[in-house]
Order: structure tokens, then sequence, then C-alpha cells
């Protein structure tokens, strides 16, 4: 278990340090800065001191370097737009763009984990069909039109629930469900299909045979060992859930990193693209290795590959 | 053939047939502006006569007319994108199922690498790099996807490489890229097709995303993002304009899914696992 963990941290390294060498280049393809942040009228003495001033003058393997060691002690510089450390205004939306997926993540997995079960449980019947139709569409959905089509029925028609902002819970219930909903198809399917899978085998039909009460064998033998394939989904479904907030942020005027991000990209503000990029990158990595550690824990078979 | 199976391969036909038939069968020229019929809804009769089958927009350009030339971008982008990555993905895959150990565990460090930075912040990244155009787009999509098919080509590689028919070409003296190509690669086209109809519904989700954000087609361009960007700012006055190509969109994505599960059930049920 101890060499499956370092070798996992190792591979969160390199990806991070991998993320970040893309991120590097992404800066250089941009090309030259000061055209963006200097007004048209500026001197050339006033672009070179800028660039100095950015430490841009310098050879790009040095810059590549530096870069990479400020990083790793959490200095991405500073904003160009707002001319303050990029990290720190990161870290202030990054609650917000948490709050907003996990609650869509909670959303998703309270609802698809029994509609998946009962759709397994009841196969080929009204249940089941109305399962995999919310399966389709969910999946089919661009996320930001289900967005639309709330905010349409639910705050501009009903005028049940705001459409944007911040304040309050209310305010969270239709960005949390619009950004839960592709996640919630993805897993109800594979809750489904685990579980047809899982009861269909032969230790359930003899726990069965024994006269075990249903919704013992339903849990204990049946969900346990379903958990696997679904537990693992959910981990990669965290990287969609904070791609898709991106949208769901902007759509419903949500302060997290994703309208940071957006907003960033479109002034060309690339330190505070690559702090989102790198916070948003950390997170998922390390979810990631969580779920692969939970797996492994759940299913000894994997730790030995 | 299944039910699924038919309505995916129906939708998909549609939409091909209304990309090549564009200009005969739009009732309108898509970029013609009637300002005097801006925003009319859906049914509302044209100023030059005709009917706004869907409504109009802002400048009173005709939906249904836009619908119909946005199939082109949808196909164009989904179509070249996923071709793009599936060429680099697949040969990659290959390479790391064949080829030695540190060509394998390089190849999986990258598509890790990858597929750990949120697709849709990096293609808005590249995006406003390489500046708004069809091309691009199909650029910024490759340069991640190739991943998902070099990672399900790895995949599929482990286990033809034991098989005996494989090891025999090994033990005859048959060259690797031969093997690989007459022996190995037909084995995976089935599986590799589903990932490629599911990539292909992930396109055009994405490319009206990124569109939406205003960083996808150029605004010239009749797309259903960029339709659905326009609609945002009348939501409360003019449904038409976001219902109309968000249904476009949501309907293709569920074409190209209906395609790839019936492929998928086709080939074998037990494939499930790998192609999620």
């Amino acid at each position: 278990m101890l060499t499956y963990l370092a070798r996992r941290s190792l591979l969160v390294i390199v990806t991070i340090t991998g993320v970040m060498t893309i991120l590097f280049g992404l800066q250089k393809l941009a090309g030259d800065p000061t055209i963006f942040l200097l007004p048209p009228e500026a001197t050339e003495t006033e672009r070179l001191n800028l660039l100095r001033q950015l430490g841009l003058d310098r050879p790009l393997i040095i810059q590549y370097i530096s870069f990479l060691t400020n990083a790793a002690t959490g200095n991405i510089g500073l904003s160009w737009k707002y001319n303050q450390p990029a990290l720190p205004i990161v870290l202030e939306a990054f609650p917000a763009t948490i709050l907003l997926a996990t609650s869509a993540l909670a959303f998703s997995i309270l609802t698809a984990v029994p509609l998946g079960i009962l759709a397994a449980l009841r196969r080929d019947t009204w249940v089941d069909t109305f399962a995999s139709g919310i399966a389709v569409i969910g999946q089919a959905m661009p996320v930001y039109w289900s967005g639309l089509l709330f905010i349409l029925l639910f705050s501009t028609t009903l005028r049940w629930l705001p459409s944007m902002g911040s304040e309050g819970w209310l305010a969270l219930i239709l960005p949390a469900i619009t950004l839960g909903l592709n996640t919630m198809a993805r897993i109800m399917r594979i809750t489904r299909s685990s579980m047809l899978d899982v009861l269909g085998q032969d230790y359930v039909r003899t726990v069965r045979a024994k006269g075990i009460p249903e919704y013992t064998i339903l849990f204990k033998h049946g969900l346990r060992n379903a958990a696997v394939p679904i537990v693992a989904l959910i981990g990669l479904q965290l990287g969609g859930l904070l791609g898709g907030a991106v949208l769901i942020e902007t759509v419903f005027s949500w302060p997290g990193v994703g309208r940071l991000a957006v907003n960033a990209v479109y002034s060309r503000d690339f330190p505070l693209v690559q702090s989102v990029a790198l916070m948003v990158t950390i997170t998922f990595s390390l979810v990631n290795m969580f779920v692969d550690v939970l797996c492994a824990m759940l299913n000894p078979q994997i730790r030995l590959n | 053939m299944s039910k699924k199976g038919l309505v995916g391969f129906g939708i998909l036909f549609l939409v091909i047939v209304a990309a090549i038939t564009a200009p005969w069968i739009s009732p309108f020229d898509p970029n013609a502006q009637d300002i005097i019929n801006s925003l009319a809804a859906p049914l509302a009769e044209g100023s030059e006569g005709g009917i706004h089958l869907l409504g109009t927009d802002r400048l009173g350009q005709d939906v249904m007319s836009r619908i119909i030339y946005g199939t082109r971008v949808s196909l164009t982008v989904a179509f070249g994108a996923v071709g793009v990555s599936a060429l680099i993905g697949i040969p990659l895959g290959l390479a790391a199922g064949f080829m030695n150990r540190s060509i394998e565990s390089l190849v999986l460090v990258a598509t890790d690498i990858v597929l750990s930075i949120p697709f849709i912040l990096l293609a808005l990244v590249l995006m406003s790099v390489l500046g708004a155009s069809l091309t691009n787009l199909i650029i910024a999509f490759a340069v991640v996807r190739w991943a998902q098919f070099a990672r399900v080509t790895y995949s599929l590689s482990l286990e033809l490489r034991e098989k005996e028919y494989v090891l025999s070409c090994k033990a005859a003296g048959i060259s690797l890229p031969r093997t690989l190509a007459v022996h190995v690669l037909p084995n995976m086209v089935g599986p590799l097709m589903v990932v490629a109809t599911l990539e292909l519904a992930y396109a055009i989700l994405m490319e009206s995303g990124l569109s939406f954000l205003g960083l996808g087609a150029p605004p010239e361009t009749p797309s259903w993002g960029g339709m659905l960007q326009e609609g945002r700012n009348e939501l409360d006055t003019a449904w038409w304009l976001t219902a109309a190509p968000g249904i476009a969109i949501m309907a293709t994505a569920i074409g190209y899914n209906f395609v790839g599960d019936w492929i998928r059930d086709r080939l074998d049920p037990r494939l499930q696992g790998v192609l999620r």
C-alpha cells in the first residue's frame, strides 16, 4: 500500500509539472504581452521597461525555470489586470467554485445512485425507461443551455429562484442542479449497469437461496461490490464538474474561479489564467489520487497491478 | 437494427442532408437582415414574403435558416476535430502498447497530464491565443482529445499483444508496422468507432460551449453556439432564440450517442467497462 501511495504521489507531481509546462508554453505562444498591457501610444522604452519588470527579457530557459520554482512556492506572479499577486485572487474565489462543484456532485450522487439501483431492480419497466430517458437527455444537453432553460422557467416565469449571484442558499440551487445534470446521467448509467452485473453473480444467487432478506442482499452484497466502478467514475467526474463550472458560473454570474478564468482570458491576463488552471489541476489530481487509493482499499486486486 | 440505432442514424442522416442541401432548403439567406422584423415570433411572416418558421433574431435574421446552415459548422468541427484526434492518438496508443517501456510510460504520463487540465479551460486559452476560427476549434480539440484515443488504443493493445496471432507474427519475422496495420488495427476498429462517436458528441457540445463564450466559430458564421450566445440577451422576450439552437445541439448529440451505443451493443456488451 505504501509503495502504491508513493508511486501515485509521484504521478501527481509529474502531472502538475507537466501542466505548468503547457501553461508556460501557452503564454509564450500568446506572444508579447506588452501589446495588450500598454496603451498604443507607449514608447519603445516604456515597452522594454515593462518587459524587464515582468522578467520577460531573460532567456527562455531561465524564464521557464524561474516560473516553475516560483510556482512551487505558490508565486505565479502579479495579475496583469489587477496588478496584485494572482494566486490570492484565485484562492479567494476558489471556495465559491468548490461549494458549487460539491453541491452539484452531492445532487448528482443523491439522485443518480438510488435511481440507478431502482432501474436495475425494475429492469425493463417504466422506471428503467424513465431513468434511461433522463440519462440520454442529461448527457446530450449542453450544460449552459439547461442553465438558460432553468432560468427561463424558475426565475423569469415562476419567479421561485434567483437567476444570478451567490446570496443565500436559494441562489445555489439552480447552478448546482444545472452543473450536476450531466454527472448525474453518467453516474446513473454506471450504477445501473454495475448493479445489474453484480446482481447476476452466482454469490448473489447463493445468498438469496440462503433466505437472506432482500435489502441485506441489495446493500451488503450488491451495492458494496458494485461500488468500485461507481466511485472511480465519480472521481473522474470532478474534472468535468470543475470544467463545467467555467460555463455555469458565466451563465449564473457565480463568483467563482470559472468566471474569473473566462474574464482573465478575455483580458489576456495570463498569470491569473495560469493560477486558475493550476489550482483546478491540483484539486483534480489530488481528488483522483484519493479516489484511486479508495478504490485500492475497496478492491485489493487493484493494488497488485 | 435496434430502435435506438435507427433513431441515431436517422438524426445524423438529417443533419448531413441539411448541411449539404442548405442553400436549397433554407427559406431565407441566413445572413439576410430584416430590421423591421427584428425578434419576430415563430411563424411570423417576413416583410418580403415567406414565413419565419422559428422566428427571427435581433437583426431580423431567419432562425430556421441559421439552424440549417449551423449544421455545416457542427459537422465540420466535429468530424475534423475527432479525425485529427484519432490520427494523433491511435498511433501513439499503439506505440505505447507495442514498443518499449520508456515510450509506454512517456505516452501514458502525457495522456494523464493532458486529461487532468479541465478541457474547456485549456481550449478557452488556446482559442484566445489562436483566434476564433473553425480550424482553430479543431486544433484546440485535438490538442487535448488525442489522449482519449491514445488511452483506449493502449488498453486494447494490452489485450491484443498477448494474442497468439500477434505473437506468431513476431515469430514469423513480420515487421512491427505491418503486424500493427494488418493484424492489430482491424481488430480495434469497432471499439475505436464507439470512442469516435462519443467524441463527436463531446466535440459539438464543446464547440457550442466555446462559441457561447464568444471564442468559437467566428461571429459571421451561423453556428448553434453563437446563436445561443446571442439569444441569452433576449432570454426574457424571445425564448425561441434559446430553444431552437439548444434543441439542435441536443438532438445531434443524442444522434451520435445512439449510434455509438448501437455499435457497442453490436460488438460486445462486455466492452461497456472499457468504453465508458
